[in-house]
């Protein structure tokens, strides 16, 4: 299944881009997504704790199912004030 | 959980100052006299700070604690409008309790030049019923996130990032932080607003929600679940995600590997005195009056040993007069939150003191008796 993964803050930055797009098996995991899309993209690995993953209204547990078409965001946490 | 149960009774005129939420579905005088009754800790008065606190200042929440040992520089004014260019070098807490006390003279507004440690987090904590963080590192966003879970008292977090923000309410109980970002990434990716860079309306916005959240919080109206509010400035919107606790959290999990706050060490500030520095303060030749501020009971388990006098933090107000004039004194408590605000007070009516930074039980870590840290 193809999935589209949206990076946002010093993310985009890293990877160059506003949008990624992932192919996974049917019924995979958001930390399936996670281990591909760090395996893929060196430039995360710092941040291999420290992710926030949403689908729309909705934070992704490791253990979040998937499903082909998703749009998931990937959230660094912010330390500005 | 930490519930502003407590209510206060509203005099004629501040139910005029407070028409407008007296109005309020959902708020009116019970709402008023939750505010009036509510303890709030504001950690870091900077971008997001000063607007929160000045929201919740004319809201009428009854106490402010304000931590903070910055200066207000004048690369702050940008977003920080709470203060003008004749406070540069000054105080920031010093600045914004005085002028948060002129926006609301029935209020009361407690500034305390400290930071916020692994030895003061919970007490702190515990002394209010809502914290919120406005502080500009993650090691202390970290620290104040374990603090307050570990301590049973919800928080409202925000911070940003140029144009973008993360406003965040976190119950007690859970979900925490750290089931969004379980551990921090190392220090070098990380950015603050110094290298980042920041438009000074996205603090104010960020902070202003986050003054809503704790309102809403503190007047029990909306939602009380956790949630996380995405700012984007530059698409100008705003996302709520729903938050979940995570099996796997290291704080709230299922099996925690955080039981207690860790951070850096306290650095020691004017009108403190280290904890290595106190036997040779009272063998010395004016050894100063030790104050115990701590309660009854605390004295039971452990007693800096001299001369001394007690007097609980809570009477200090009343009983202040009994402190003898002619001795240097030196007030301590448990970590050292107690005896910084007894100092903040002292010196208010002219009292010069000092306070032992950690309290007690980092003077006991200093001398080797950690079996009596409580």
């Amino acid at each position: 299944m193809r999935l589209t993964v949206r990076p946002f803050a010093q993310l985009r930055e890293r990877l160059g881009t506003e949008a990624l797009e992932l192919e996974l098996p049917a019924g995979a995991t958001a930390a399936e997504l996670l281990e591909l899309l760090l395996a893929e993209q060196p430039a995360l690995a710092p941040f291999r704790e420290s992710l926030l993953l949403a689908r729309g209204t909705e934070m992704l547990e490791p253990g979040s199912v998937l499903a082909e078409g998703d749009t998931v965001a990937l959230y660094p946490p912010f330390s500005g004030g | 959980m930490v519930l502003p149960h407590r209510t206060a009774v509203l005099p004629d005129s501040e139910l005029r100052r407070y028409a407008r939420h007296l109005m309020l579905p959902g708020a009116g005088l019970e709402g008023q006299q939750r505010l009036k009754a509510a303890r709030v800790l504001v950690v870091g008065m900077g971008g997001l700070g000063c607007p929160a606190a000045q929201y919740l200042a004319a809201a009428g929440v009854g106490r402010l604690t304000l931590i903070d040992d910055d200066l207000v520089e004048l690369s702050n004014l940008q977003r920080q409008p709470l203060y003008t260019e004749v406070d540069v070098g000054q105080l920031k807490v010093e600045v914004a309790a005085a002028r948060l006390r002129a926006l609301n003279s029935t209020i009361r507004v407690e500034p305390l030049v400290e930071r916020i440690t692994a030895a003061n987090v919970l007490e702190l904590a515990r002394l209010h019923d809502l914290v919120l963080d406005g502080t500009d590192s993650l090691s202390a966003r970290y620290l104040l996130a374990d603090g307050c879970h570990l301590a049973g008292v919800p928080l409202v977090h925000a911070a940003l990032r140029r144009f973008e923000g993360q406003v965040a309410l976190f119950p007690s109980g859970g979900p925490c932080y750290r089931c969004l970002f379980p551990r921090p990434p190392p220090p070098e990716v990380v950015e603050d607003c110094a290298t980042a860079g920041v438009l000074g309306a996205v603090p104010g916005l960020l902070g202003s929600l986050q003054a809503l959240e704790a309102l809403k919080w503190l007047l029990r109206i909306g939602s009380r679940e956790a949630r996380l509010l995405l700012l984007d400035g530059l698409a100008g919107t705003v996302q709520r995600v729903a938050l979940a606790q995570r099996a796997d959290c290291p704080l709230c999990g299922e099996s925690p590997t955080i039981t207690t706050p860790t951070g850096e060490l306290l650095a020691c500030r004017p009108g403190e005195l280290a904890p290595g520095e106190l036997q040779a303060a009272l063998e010395g030749p004016a050894p100063p009056l030790l104050v115990d501020l701590r309660e009854p009971w605390e004295r039971k388990l452990v007693l800096i040993p001299g001369e001394e006098l007690h007097l609980p933090f809570k009477q200090l107000a009343k009983r202040q007069a009994e402190l003898p004039r002619e001795r240097e004194l030196l007030l301590y408590c448990r970590t050292g939150v107690r005896s910084a605000m007894a100092l903040r007070q002292l010196q208010q009516g002219g009292r010069e003191a000092r306070h032992l930074a950690g309290g007690i039980n980092a003077w006991l870590r200093e001398t080797g008796q950690p079996e009596l840290i409580y």
